[in-house]
């Protein structure tokens, strides 16, 4: 279990307001809070593709 | 002047129709469909617009609109010369993007309207020109989300697939999300995301040239800066 501070780039595509595919990459410093072996932060590369699908507007 | 009564003819004034004459915001459709546009990097006023100056009338007052019926909200803009000997030849104007879309340019005309007809009966005008989405998040959703996802971190890959939720703002989200990872064990995040940026992907182009905007152009590809934090669990067996 861990928490990270990250800055990232999506790109959504609009053509539907009631699904959204979003692709996402995201560099991150991360820190360990169980692991004690690695308390020191450490970067970390995140790749994502979401679909929001919305529920209520 | 336009008329909106059909079959505006002797046969009908004869069965005592009143017939009012109105102001009312119309989209001019000849403009628009000359019309070109640049998205701006930063600014209030994301979109620049650019006409020829034959097509404007410097005299007349020009309306930006969330929609093309919309009777309310329609607000004013001005245009703007530059020197330049191809500037010289068009007026610019800078307007923002309005609700997730690239806003209606409307004029003010006077057209006549027959009393007990629903002043909303007009049709051919909810289509076609910056009708178009821009990705640009207004208001707030309840979203379902399916999370498919890769993370590379202290030499080591994980794979992960999620379902969650998320509340989201104008300019952030916040999300939870619960699934399975490639070592076949659980993986859960909490999240919350704030945009700094968000730009139509046609902004981000080198060439930064105009475009023509006719009739029904997307605008669906937005990229977005964000900043965030999250916690995560992700277990290995």
């Amino acid at each position: 279990m861990g928490g990270d501070l990250h800055l990232g780039f999506s790109i959504v595509n609009r053509v539907s307001n009631s699904i959204v595919p979003r692709l996402f990459i995201q560099g991150a410093i991360a820190r360990d809070f169980i692991d004690h072996a690695s308390l020191d932060p450490y970067p970390f590369i995140h790749l994502g593709f979401v679909l929001n699908i919305t529920m209520y507007n | 002047m336009i008329s909106r009564c059909d079959g505006y003819s002797e046969e009908i004034l004869t069965k005592n129709t009143i017939i009012l004459y109105v102001p009312q915001f119309y989209a001019d459709r000849f403009f628009l469909n000359n019309a070109q546009l640049k998205v701006r990097y930063f600014g209030k006023e994301k979109l620049k617009i650019r006409v020829p100056r034959e097509y404007v009338d410097i005299t007349d007052d020009y309306y930006y609109s969330r929609n093309v019926r919309y009777r309310l909200s329609n607000n004013r803009f001005s245009w703007e010369e530059k020197k330049g000997r191809l500037r010289q030849n068009y007026f610019y104007a800078k307007i923002p993007i309005v609700d997730n879309r690239v806003p209606w340019i409307k004029r003010m005309r006077i057209t006549t309207f027959c009393m007990y007809d629903s002043i909303y009966t007009n049709s051919g005008d909810d289509h076609g020109f910056l009708e178009c989405g821009t990705g640009l998040l207004v208001g707030w959703r309840l979203r379902l989300d399916l999370e498919l996802g890769l993370f590379y971190q202290t030499d080591s890959l994980t794979g992960y697939f999620t379902l969650g939720g998320s509340y989201n703002r104008v300019r952030s989200t916040a999300s939870i999300l619960g699934g399975i990872n490639t070592h076949a064990s659980f993986y859960g995040s909490l999240r919350y995301q704030f945009n700094f940026m968000a730009l139509p992907l046609r902004g981000l182009r080198i060439t930064k040239r105009w475009d023509e905007v006719g009739t029904g152009t997307p605008l669906n590809y937005v990229g977005r800066l964000y900043v965030g934090t999250e916690v995560k669990a992700s277990f290995n067996k």
